[in-house]
């Protein structure tokens, strides 16, 4: 049976060949370009991933540029005479010269090759695109290169580390008393196991003190605690996945940060080293240890949640999250405000979820609204709401002293592009998105028992495409990703009164806010997609449907958290005179 | 099975003789192989002699990769090969006309011999020459795909060469289908030209093309063109700092001797491509594989589509784009399921999120029919005050909006009633602005007549049907109606005041942001200064508003309006590298807390220096 599918490719080939489909040029000369040897100057026994460097000596017989060449290792089996061939790596050269000429080259060996023994094989411009036809070169025998097993090993990546502020807040704790934990800082870093899966891999986190680099703890979705590391279960091969990190820093680390204007925060996958990794399988230029990451953050005494005005009181909450990898991106941004003073009593919200898909910034929400009564001039009373998407006015909602509304508003929309980019003579079809609900819950009471509650949310998602479409063939990226999730629990407002000689205004003042977060989830794959050829009778080809495949390329992993911001209730007097 | 393999091998032998003998007999072409044999000096100078033919062998290949991908299972390549015919059609000073053709031809995509395009590549075409060597167009069969003659045309582009005199080196800033670039030429001494590509000037962000390697030499003939030309680049293609993907293109062209086989005059060119294109039509082979795009979806019977088309409302999922484009498609190939999409909107079952996102569906499909469908929702008495509002802002957010979605709009504008009529007239006037922008950018002349509308809506009295219509007038965007928002801007009413300066962060005309700036100076309520900065921020700041806010924010004396200015002082960052500046002294004075957090905020956001 083999033997039959040998006869079937080789004749294939002479297909190939004598039809012309390379376009070759059999009246032009054929040995321009020569080999005379190949050494190998990195170590004999390689494993995947390593830096390999070898030596070839060209002669050619006049100058060219970008000569490529392409490694492969052939194993014999003498007693069967069968020949397997294995792809070891590609190189180009830039110049080549005429006359004979000694080149280095170095590439990273990433394919996946049993272990054993091999020997050499060069193929110079494989793709024929400088000389008429590509020229092969069997190195010597005593040029063998042994492939060690990798033994199944990962090698654990973090790749890139970014901070959705540069400032580590410290102080903005405690101001509730509720014993809840907010974290200080919140992070994005981008990991990835290398050659194979990895499970039950562990990320911690330190901060630079004077006492050295000391642990925090990180946010746990699935556990709804910050813990002293997060534990990803699974890790897929060659897979980027990035991992939101909310950090807390714990109270005695806290106070060796004090009088400290800025320090490190340092991620280390794996920290135990309790996976065994094949630490060579990727090496990053500039790095020592693939597993830790280091960024700079500012120190900063955060603002406490409610701080008293003067002439009055007034609490202010603001919420920013924010992640993003190369790919995808969101960003939330939440102020809302209750007020009590000269002018009467009031409360504000705004919001916007800008959402950033393949460098394209979409303003998917933005809100504003504002309620404001004053008893001594309710004429200078009012609420105005507006919703907003992609810039235009959606929605409005306006009323004077009196007016009441109460509402759940949602509605779903969607917006991106697509344009066709050309890259050298290759049309490429790029199209990118969002897509989601957005809305409010509002209570709106515009009278001495006020309230200008107005709890915006968004559920969003995202897409991205970047494809070659030919019809007869098609590749590139393609994903969609849950983006973000967030709704606000919020409650503004109070009471408000003048005494009878209008000498004073009384009343309370309330601020609720809590959100509930989901982060994204989802990511990208790499796909193509081609025909498949059915054979009638062994011999008559037709088309019969596709072929696809595709890899994972980015990932996210699930993020997910739920706190009250503030909740504050208070009497105010404020004085008219 | 031995033997039937020797009987299936003896056949593929004969067939490849076959293919071998028609290969030879359609593409080959006795060679001589022009730089060794013509080893004398290059021309300097193009030469377009009128009437002059030439011949050339060419070879294109270009490879895909993507990101860090594993081996492709097929080859990612685009091959095209054969015998590039050229005569010059006419000439003037400046110009050349020349007629070429790729013929014969070969084409390979991934891998696979596309034996159907060659009819197609093979037409003649014309192109406009510089007479320094600029290809300033290509005039390709209507036969070909877009996509089609974006292959083609961007591999005559490939091998453009752009002489300056006979200088020794000189730069060039060039055009092809990726954007303008910037090349740099050298002229050896034996008159070979080498050509790099510097760099990409200016693509559509936020597109970006690197250019890893660039390499063509080239010599130039002494009677048409080129003698010779061959080159390898390498391009990364990043959507942000998402790398996309990346070709290597290397391409060879050598003159050969004989004929062109191509007509003599621009008028036989066309007559050709029209045989061709009259030959594709009545084959059917122009549209079942031409490179453009995905084919179109499987059409049917009315009832095959319903039930289709209900089969894929059972499977939508408003969070998988697949199935909203699926949906899509066939609403705008059966523009009558719009009805069906109703139906399941409004059936009892439905639960609230399916419905918004029927409704978005709707109004993305963008069909008239859907358009119907909408007003219909709009309108209906059994539809809930929820789903009507949807309704209304999906109309709002269509892409071609038809005259009956138009005057929907105005009716459902103008009527009068409770609380809940008047919620949707309100919101019903803001689609209107919206359908006025998009009128608007679709340069339809009607955009005029619905901002007369609206213009004609402002009631006399202030109140919040006043500030809802300004912000209606303002959704359009159209410089039309900004000098009546703009006198909103003295209403005694501060709510009227905040109205009208947000309604005009839309108009891009000069005398708004005077009007703007000027407000910014005058105005004593807070909420209505704040509304000002965000009106400008949206506008984007210009020389004179960044320099009011920087000038402006360390003296304001309401931190609400000092937050909104850190809010446009941020998104100025680019424009104004200043702003950081500004923004990093505002932290050494602000005592705001809420503002202080924001200033880090923003700042983290520029560049770091912790």
């Amino acid at each position: 049976m083999r033997k039959k599918y040998l006869a079937w490719f080789l004749l294939l080939q002479l297909v190939f060949v004598l039809g012309g489909c390379s376009g070759g040029n059999d009246s032009v000369s054929l040995s321009q370009v020569s080999v005379r040897s190949v050494e190998l100057l990195s170590r004999e026994t390689v494993e995947k991933g390593h830096t390999v460097s070898l030596s070839v000596t060209l002669s050619s017989d006049a100058d060219r540029n970008d000569l490529g060449i392409s490694y492969y290792l052939l194993s014999k089996d003498e007693a069967t005479q069968r020949i397997d061939s294995y792809h070891f790596g590609s190189t180009s050269i830039p110049v080549v010269s005429s006359g004979e000429r000694i080149y280095a080259q170095s590439f990273v060996f990433s394919d996946d090759v049993p272990p054993g023994t091999y020997s050499l094989l060069l193929h110079v411009d494989p793709l024929e695109t400088s000389l008429p036809d590509d020229i092969a070169y069997e190195a010597p025998g005593d040029v063998a290169i042994t492939v060690a097993a990798d033994g199944g090993k990962p090698d654990l990546v973090a790749h890139s580390l970014h901070a959705h502020s540069s400032y580590l807040v410290i102080s903005q704790d405690e101001e509730l008393g509720d014993g809840d934990q907010r974290d200080h800082i919140s992070m994005t870093v981008d990991v990835e196991s290398v050659a194979h899966d990895a499970s039950n891999v562990a990320i911690m986190a330190y901060v630079e003190t004077t006492a050295g680099y000391e642990p925090v703890r990180i946010w746990n979705s699935a556990g709804k605690a910050f813990e002293n590391s997060l534990v990803l279960s699974s890790l897929d091969a060659n897979v980027l996945q990035s991992v939101m990190l909310d950090l807390l820093v714990p109270p005695e680390v806290l106070a060796r940060l004090e009088g400290k204007a800025s320090t490190n925060v340092k991620v280390l996958i794996d920290p135990l080293d309790a996976i065994d990794e094949n630490e060579n399988a990727l090496t990053l230029a500039g790095r020592t240890d693939d597993n830790e990451l280091v960024e700079p953050v500012n120190i900063y005494a955060g603002a406490p949640v409610a701080s008293k005005g003067d002439g009055g009181l007034d609490f202010q909450t603001s919420y920013s999250k924010g992640f993003d990898n190369k790919y995808f991106g969101a960003d939330l941004d939440f102020l809302g405000k209750a007020w009590f003073g000269l002018n009467g009593i009031g409360a504000s919200v705004s919001g916007t979820v800008p959402v950033t898909v393949l460098g394209h910034t979409f303003d998917f929400l933005g809100i504003t609204s504002d309620a404001h009564y004053n008893p001594i001039l309710p004429t200078d009373s009012a609420f105005d709401l507006d919703i907003e998407f992609a810039g235009i006015t959606l929605y409005s909602q306006s009323g004077n002293a009196g007016f009441e509304w109460e509402k759940t508003w949602k509605i779903e929309k969607n917006l991106g592009y697509s344009q066709t980019f050309v890259i050298a003579v290759v049309p490429v079809e790029v199209s990118a998105g969002a897509s989601g609900a957005l809305g409010i819950k509002a209570t709106v009471s515009v009278n001495s028992k006020f309230e200008g509650t107005v709890s915006p949310f968004v559920d969003v998602g995202a897409y991205a495409s970047a494809a070659v479409n030919l019809v007869v063939a098609k590749g590139g990226i393609r994903g969609t990703l849950y983006l973000i999730g967030c709704s606000f629990d919020t409650k503004l407002g109070g009471t408000i009164a003048a005494d009878a000689g209008a000498t004073q205004l009384t009343g309370t003042l309330d601020e609720t806010v809590g959100y509930t977060l989901s982060g994204p989830n989802g990511g990208l794959v790499i796909f193509v997609k081609w025909p498949k050829t059915c054979w009638k009778w062994h011999v008559i080809p037709y088309p019969c449907g596709w072929n696809e495949k595709d890899w994972s390329l980015v990932s996210w992993s699930t993020y997910s958290k739920t706190d009250t911001l503030l909740d504050r209730r208070q009497s105010v007097t404020v004085p008219l005179q | 099975m031995r033997r039937r393999s020797v009987v299936i091998a003896s056949f593929l032998a004969i067939a490849a003789i076959a293919v071998f003998l028609i290969g030879k007999a359609e593409v080959r072409v006795p060679v001589e192989p022009p730089e060794r044999q013509h080893p004398s000096r290059a021309a300097a100078t193009f030469a377009w002699s009128p009437g002059s033919g030439a011949r050339y062998e060419v070879d294109v290949t270009s490879a895909i990769t993507t990101g860090a991908s594993p081996d492709a299972p097929v080859p990612p390549t685009i091959h095209i090969s054969g015998i590039l015919n050229m005569r010059v059609l006419s000439t003037d000073a400046d110009s050349v006309l020349a007629g070429l053709r790729l013929s014969p031809v070969s084409c390979e995509i991934f891998g696979e011999f596309r034996p159907e395009m060659r009819d197609r590549f093979s037409l003649p075409f014309s192109a406009l020459f510089g007479s320094d060597g600029t290809i300033k167009s290509v005039r390709l069969s209507p036969t070909l795909s877009d996509n089609e003659r974006i292959v083609l045309g961007e591999a005559l582009r490939s091998m453009q060469i752009v002489v300056s005199g006979d200088a020794a080196s000189w730069t060039t800033r060039e055009e092809h289908a990726t954007g303008p670039y910037e090349a740099r030429y050298e002229r050896a001494s034996d008159g070979a030209i080498r050509k790099r590509k510097v760099r990409y000037l200016a693509l559509p962000a936020p597109m970006r093309v690197d250019i890893l390697s660039s390499d063509t030499n080239a010599r130039l003939s002494p009677t048409l063109w080129l003698q010779s030309a061959g080159g390898r680049e390498s391009l990364a293609a990043f959507s942000g700092e998402a790398p996309l993907l990346r070709t290597t293109l290397a391409f060879s062209l050598k003159a050969l001797p004989g004929t062109p086989d191509l007509p003599a005059t621009l008028a036989g060119i066309v007559a050709m491509q029209k045989a061709g294109r009259a030959a594709a039509s009545s084959t059917g082979a122009g549209t079942v594989v031409a490179i453009s795009g995905d084919a179109a979806p499987a059409s049917g019977g009315a009832d095959e589509a319903a039930t289709r088309f209900s089969a894929s409302l059972d499977r939508f999922d408003r969070r998988n784009r697949a199935t909203f484009d699926d949906l899509i498609a066939q609403l705008r190939e059966h523009p009558e399921l719009a009805r069906d999409v109703a139906a399941r909107l409004l059936a009892p079952g439905t639960d609230d999120a399916t419905q918004a996102a029927l409704m978005d569906l709707l109004g993305t499909s963008d069909t008239p029919a859907a358009q119907t469908v909408l007003l219909d929702i709009a309108g209906d008495p059994g539809a809930s005050h929820m789903n009507a509002l949807r309704a209304i802002i999906a109309l709002g957010g269509v892409a071609h909006p038809t005259t009956e979605a138009r005057d929907g709009l105005r009716s459902i504008a103008r009527k009068e009633g409770g609380p809940d009529v008047a919620d949707l007239s309100r919101t019903a006037l803001l689609a209107l602005g919206a359908v006025a922008s998009t009128l608007r950018t679709n340069d339809d002349p009607a955009a005029s007549s619905v901002t007369a509308d609206l213009l004609a809506a402002i009631p006399e009295k202030e109140g919040p049907d006043l500030r809802v219509a300004l912000k209606a007038l303002g959704n359009t965007g159209d410089p039309a109606a900004a000098g009546r928002i703009q006198s909103y801007l003295a209403s005694e009413n501060a709510a009227t005041r905040a109205a009208a300066a947000t309604a005009l962060r839309r108009m891009p005309d000069a005398r708004t942001g005077e009007l703007l700036l000027s407000s910014l100076a005058n105005e004593k309520v807070p909420e209505v200064r704040s509304a000002v900065v965000r009106s400008m921020s949206q506008r984007g700041l210009d020389d004179n508003a960044f320099a009011a806010l920087a000038e402006s924010a360390p003296k304001e004396q309401s931190a609400l309006v000092r937050g909104e200015m850190i809010r446009a002082l941020a998104k100025g960052t680019d424009s104004f590298p200043a702003a950081r500046d500004t923004l990093q002294r505002l932290l050494e004075t602000e005592q705001d807390t809420q503002n202080l957090d924001l200033l880090r905020r923003v700042l983290s956001k520029a560049p770091k220096t912790p």
